[in-house]
């Protein structure tokens, strides 16, 4: 065959890794179709108040470690069982596809679990064990009132003391916040710009921390706002080294938009699942809507998994990631759009707790595109980075 | 799954051969071994090889006749598509079961008999010899096309399952050969674009044009991850219907704002979109088109009552093919 190189395609890039994957979905499904009616009763509703919703979404928790499955794709030297992303990624897949609730505590665990395994392995093990069976809850302390996507320009600051680090300041938009245990906050350590930054492991129950709930358009308490009035932070809970922050603030940036992604898309599958059997099929709006929001699905599904590969392996997934996140952001506003088309005069009108719970997910959409770095500044990075669109003349 | 390396050389050897092809001719490919490929790895070679029709601007390689061959098993027939536009005059066969119409491509000629895939995954074996066919003349010149009617044979049904593979195959080639008229384009633009000074700075140094170029990249990426997905589940016509909706929507999002980023230069014959831009609608009008094809696809998931996503373990191990990641995009100008 002329020009043609003979090679069969297919086939794992690493074999142990499919081999888990394939290991992972056999028998959790198994697991999954004996229990799903009790772990069904022990779920959390969407559309409740949050802190129900989370409260009772820590009984599925533990409901799932006690028979180890959370434990899965985490270090054994850190609490788990071992095994990579991949495995929390079928846990997370076959969950939605089982009708059942991903639990917001695995969001925050997704993005902070990886940077303690990786930068602060003595946390891990202390802490690690207390969130995968529902005893505790994270947060991410990132943004502040004007340090949003423009996260190097953050001004919470961490003094050294005598006895560690003195943490002054706020941060703002704090997914669960006011319902963590504890934070992870990324303070200044010295001069303005992203080279001085450093990442802190702070207990929110000491009296020097307020939280404060905000609520959000939806009516729920989706974040909060914490303030940190001379917290004393023990030398031990420094994640990383001075000066670390940034490369560890872009290392939890590939999971929350390449494991947050593809834990979505198995969220979004369901919700669109759902709006399918409620649609009327004479609707072509809804038709046209449905249709829309499946072509972002899988696409985002297709790409996500290939990212959830890459880091599993501890590869870097680069700069096309930023697709993705504006990917993930179109196809949430898609399924929600669909669902809101699906419902027409339900959806506007209807009291009742499915549609008030739809209504909240709605809202909630909206700000897909704005949360974990607002869909415009991933424009700006994928035309530096991946098309380099350079400003100065060639 | 192919090294990028490997997956470039085959995309060179193929943009050669199709280059070599006489028209209404496979002979070029013959020699380049097509049919050894698509045995051993038929998403490659659909994929290179109408991506490379695409890139070329071939509209005389009837590399439909490959499909055919690959699907039905009966050696190299002509293939003839519905277009969206005819719809309507182009019924089910269980609605009216003896007469179509259709679009033949690449062809120097009308055979006497030939086969047409419909919209519906659905295809049948015409007679033409008693029909009026005439040569297909529009919006894209360098397409040889051909208007085909004929009746049905009774005595040479195409077998359903074979049809629905066949629907499948030409719906995702169809699409690879509009995602490579979308690459080529936004190829363009994003050069255009930088070379091109006003107000005393390239033009992509304007974000409103950054953001546009960028949006454009981030359609044709999903819809070649969609184009993927079909191929890992090749014979799921949802999937293969929502690629080629996704290829279609992607070259329009690039038509437009590819245009209009190119300005008065992009309007002259000698800068050359148009080309692809007429091809691009050509491409989108066959079978199932960007306009409407989302709402086909939402009734298809109506049927179903349910909304499957590619199986996980379907996923698994793929990686990404390097036309997936648009290496090609940015280029050289």
């Amino acid at each position: 065959m002329a020009g043609v190189v003979a090679e069969a395609p297919g086939g794992a890039a690493d074999p142990s890794l499919a081999e888990e994957a394939v290991s992972m979905h056999e028998s959790l499904t198994g697991w999954l179709e004996v229990n799903r009616a009790a772990l069904e009763a022990v779920s959390g509703m969407r559309g409740q108040a949050i802190e129900t919703q989370v409260a009772e979404e820590r009984e599925l928790i533990r409901a799932l470690d006690e028979a180890g499955w959370t434990r899965r794709g985490w270090p054994a030297d850190a609490g788990g069982a071992g095994g990579t992303a991949i495995s929390r990624a079928v846990l997370y897949d076959r969950l939605a596809a089982a009708g059942l609730p991903i639990p917001e505590a695995f969001v925050l665990l997704e993005t902070l679990g990886p940077v303690l395994t990786r930068y602060a392995p003595d946390l891990a093990r202390r802490h690690l064990p207390g969130i995968l069976s529902g005893r505790t809850i994270w947060a991410q302390g990132f943004s502040e009132p004007d340090a949003g996507s423009d996260l190097a320009a953050l001004r919470c600051r961490a003094e050294p003391s005598a006895s560690g680090f003195v943490l002054r300041g706020q941060k703002t938009w704090t997914t669960l916040g006011h319902l963590a245990d504890f934070a992870l906050v990324l303070a200044r350590t010295g001069e303005p710009g992203y080279r001085d930054l450093s990442a802190f492991w702070v207990d929110l129950a000491d009296p020097h921390v307020t939280v404060r709930p905000i609520t959000a358009a939806n009516g729920r308490h989706e974040f909060a706002e914490m303030f940190f009035d001379e917290v004393v932070i023990p030398a031990g809970h420094l994640i990383g080294a001075i000066g670390q922050g940034w490369e560890i603030a872009m290392y939890l940036l590939q999971y929350e938009r390449g494991m947050y992604a593809w834990l979505r898309q198995a969220v979004l599958h369901n919700r669109l699942a759902t709006g399918v059997n409620l649609m009327n099929p004479a609707d072509h709006d809804a038709l046209r809507a449905v249709g829309s929001a499946f072509i972002l699905l899988t696409a985002l599904r297709r790409r996500s998994w290939a990212t959830v590969e890459q880091l599993a392996a501890d590869l870097s997934p680069g700069p096309e990631i930023s697709v993705d996140k504006i990917l993930l952001a179109q196809a949430e506003q898609a399924v929600h759009d669909a669902v809101r088309t699906i419902g027409a005069a339900a959806f506007l009108f209807d009291g009742g707790e499915e549609w008030s719970m739809r209504r909240d997910e709605w809202f909630y959409s909206r700000a897909s595109s704005i949360f974990g770095g607002a869909i415009d500044v991933q424009r700006n990075i994928v035309a530096d980075r991946v098309l380099k669109l350079s400003k100065s003349a060639r | 799954m192919r090294k990028p390396a490997e997956e470039e050389e085959i995309s060179r050897s193929a943009d050669r051969a199709i280059a070599e092809s006489a028209p209404g001719a496979l002979t070029a490919l013959d020699d380049w071994g097509v049919d050894d490929l698509i045995a051993l790895d038929q998403e490659t070679a659909v994929a290179v090889l109408f991506e490379s029709r695409g890139r070329q601007l071939r509209g005389d390689v009837p590399l439909e006749r490959l499909l055919t061959a690959s699907a039905i098993g009966r050696g190299r027939e002509a293939l003839a598509v519905v277009p969206v536009a005819s719809k309507a005059a182009a019924p089910e066969p269980a609605e009216q079961p003896d007469g179509f119409d259709g679009l033949l491509l690449g062809e120097s000629s009308c055979p006497a008999s030939l086969v047409l895939a419909t919209a519906s995954g659905a295809a049948v074996r015409l007679r033409t010899e008693d029909a009026v066919n005439r040569p297909a003349r529009g919006l894209d010149p360098s397409v040889v096309a051909w208007h085909v009617s004929g009746r049905i044979d009774p005595g040479d049904p195409v077998a359903p399952e074979a049809g629905r593979v066949l629907g499948c195959l030409i719906m995702r080639a169809l699409a690879h050969e509009l995602c490579a008229v979308t690459d080529h384009l936004l190829r363009r633009a994003v050069c255009h674009a930088s070379e091109r000074i006003q107000f005393g700075q390239p033009l992509v140094a304007l974000q409103v044009v950054r953001h546009k170029l960028v949006d454009v990249h981030v359609m044709a990426t999903a819809a070649r991850a969609v184009l993927s997905s079909s191929w890992l589940a090749p014979e799921d016509w949802l999937l293969a219907c929502a690629a080629k909706v996704s290829a279609g929507s992607a070259f329009m999002s690039s038509a437009r704002h590819v245009q209009q980023i190119c300005g008065g230069l992009g309007f002259t014959d000698e800068f050359g979109i148009h080309q692809y831009i007429r091809r691009g609608y050509v491409l989108d009008s066959l079978l199932l088109g960007s306009c409407g094809g989302e709402r086909e696809v939402g009734a298809a998931l109506a049927s179903r009552h349910q909304v499957s996503p590619v199986p996980l373990t379907v996923l698994v191990g793929q990686g990404r093919r390097r036309r997936e990641e648009g290496h090609d995009r940015p280029g050289r100008c």
